[in-house]
């Protein structure tokens, strides 16, 4: 852990951009330009409604995607939410022009994919959010962070697995953004009949992928634990995000630990904000195994 | 410690054990490393004590703070908690033995329900409760320490703004701690500190430590009403 003091933006910025695009799921977009320059997918915001003390933390929302104004330079910032909980149940009252307070960027990206032919996301439910941006950085579609944009692999997949077809959101913006789509739904309204990490096996085992490819992953933990036994399996290195709850989003609170491994096979709590959320799934003891 | 020292600010670590033995342990090691401004013993941590609260009782807060102050040169500062029927006698043992100064207060226990699920949302049942919530709780027992016991007391427990800081000083505070505003307002300390040199002047004054205790008397006449 060699922490460097990270420059954030903390402010209050105003909602440009707010509509529904799946069963209880939400996109917000907010004007913030400077934010806007350096957030990379992976990253997230922290969010949280003004001049109130209920509720009193943010909330963490991965980088959906950046908007761009006339000339290219990335000017908004927006994340997709699904109604859930105290925050998420108050913001879709958020008109626009309406202002959030918001600090980030926030976390770590994903880590660079050059040197990869085909990526293979997998995303179940409101774990869709990093993907967007993630399969429009690695096809050369667009820059993030500062960065050009420039392609680091030939070729994304993306499963996506939600509970029912009503919950799919922003489909248009996975094709747009260059992914081959495989959707599963758990009660079978679309897609495959089951579990997104069922379908990748299927697919997997009828020789649709390929071999040289290289996992990420984001959604509920029993989900991350199939995938995470899959690429052991297959011998395949795989990134997690994980979405686990925090108050603060900067390092203080330490209410995001989350195990991980360290070199001499023992494990140790750190920091989902800051030391990931993306983190190599060889490294996570996502089982009970204390 | 080595990335704390880049920073060019006063570092007092925050320890708790959850024996007297394990306080003693990590305060002998924290007498070797240079350049600290103190140690904060947290006696009284609901959250991560292990739910031993050594601060519920005067004979075990004066036996700790006695074993550390042997072993660490710096100066010591008992965190107490509220959750007692009277915090002075706890508040007086641990200045008897050997604490520079005491921070009031920890965190109040706390529970969060679910009435529809029929149980509590804390896997742990109760909860530490923080922030602007505890603020006037908070006041009053630094208030009546300062009142009782004339000691230096580092004030915590929702503050988040200038107003709040002042609130603390004047109550009997010397100085203060933000804790759950750090969460939500990032920016929550420096701005608060670089909002005081104006407060402190509405109050012709220049430190905080002009101001200490000042609500608590002896009265001072208010030029701007004529008194």
């Amino acid at each position: 852990m060699t922490p460097t003091a990270p420059v954030i933006e903390v402010g209050r910025f105003p909602i440009t951009e707010h509509v529904p695009i799946a069963q209880g799921t939400w996109r917000l977009t907010f004007s913030a330009p400077g934010l806007a320059r350096r957030i990379a997918p992976g990253q997230f915001v922290m969010v949280r409604a003004p001049d109130r003390t209920d509720p009193l933390l943010g909330r963490a929302f991965a980088l959906y995607d950046t908007t761009l104004d006339a000339d290219g330079q990335p000017d908004g910032v927006a994340i997709v939410y699904c109604s859930v909980g105290k925050l998420t149940n108050l913001l879709p009252t958020f008109p626009v022009g309406a202002m959030i307070e918001v600090w980030g960027p926030l976390g770590r990206a994903f880590p660079d994919y050059t040197g990869t032919e085909h990526l293979v996301v997998v995303a179940g439910g409101i774990g869709q959010t990093p993907f967007v941006s993630l399969i429009r950085r690695v096809l050369g579609q667009k820059g993030y962070g500062g960065q050009p944009a420039r392609a680091e692999v030939g070729r994304v997949t993306c499963f996506y697995g939600v509970r029912s077809a009503d919950r799919f959101a922003g489909l248009d913006d996975f094709t747009a953004a260059g992914a081959e789509m495989h959707l599963a739904t758990d009660d079978g309204t679309r897609g495959y009949s089951g579990s997104v990490t069922e379908l990748l096996t299927v697919r997997h085992q009828a020789g649709q992928l390929g071999g040289a490819i290289r996992l990420a992953g984001c959604g509920p933990e029993p989900m991350l634990r199939a995938l995470a036994a899959i690429a052991e399996r297959l011998e395949l290195p795989c990134d997690l995000s994980l979405e686990t709850p925090m108050a603060c989003g900067t390092g203080l609170c330490f209410t995001c630990v989350t195990r991980v491994r360290q070199a001499d096979g023992s494990w140790d709590y750190r920091r989902v904000c800051v030391e990931g959320p993306v983190f190599d799934a060889r490294q996570l003891v996502l089982e009970c195994e204390i | 410690m080595p990335y704390l020292r880049t920073l060019g600010t006063a570092i007092i670590p925050n320890i708790a054990g959850k024996s007297e033995a394990e306080f003693v342990a990590m305060a002998a090691r924290l007498d070797g490393e240079a350049g600290l401004a103190g140690i904060e013993l947290n006696l009284s941590c609901p959250n991560v004590s292990g739910g031993i609260d050594f601060a519920t009782d005067p004979a075990v807060t004066r036996r700790v703070v006695a074993e550390v102050r042997q072993v660490c040169r710096w100066p010591l500062l008992a965190k107490l908690t509220p959750n007692v029927t009277n915090i002075v006698p706890i508040a007086a043992a641990a200045l008897e033995a050997g604490a520079d100064a005491l921070t009031l207060v920890n965190t109040f226990v706390g529970l969060a329900v679910d009435w529809r699920r029929r149980r509590p949302v804390l896997a742990n049942v109760t909860g530490g409760l923080s922030g602007p919530a505890i603020k006037p709780l908070a006041l009053r027992l630094v208030w009546q320490v300062w009142k009782e016991l004339r000691a230096p007391i580092v004030g915590v427990g929702g503050i988040q703004s200038v107003d709040d800081a002042m609130e603390f000083l004047v109550a009997g505070a010397s100085a203060i701690q933000v804790g759950t505003a750090s969460f939500y307002q990032p920016r929550a300390a420096e701005t608060i500190a670089a909002g005081l040199p104006a407060a402190l002047g509405e109050l012709k004054a220049k430190r905080p430590a002009d101001v200490v205790g000042m609500a608590q008397g002896p009265f001072r006449a208010d030029p701007a009403r004529g008194h």
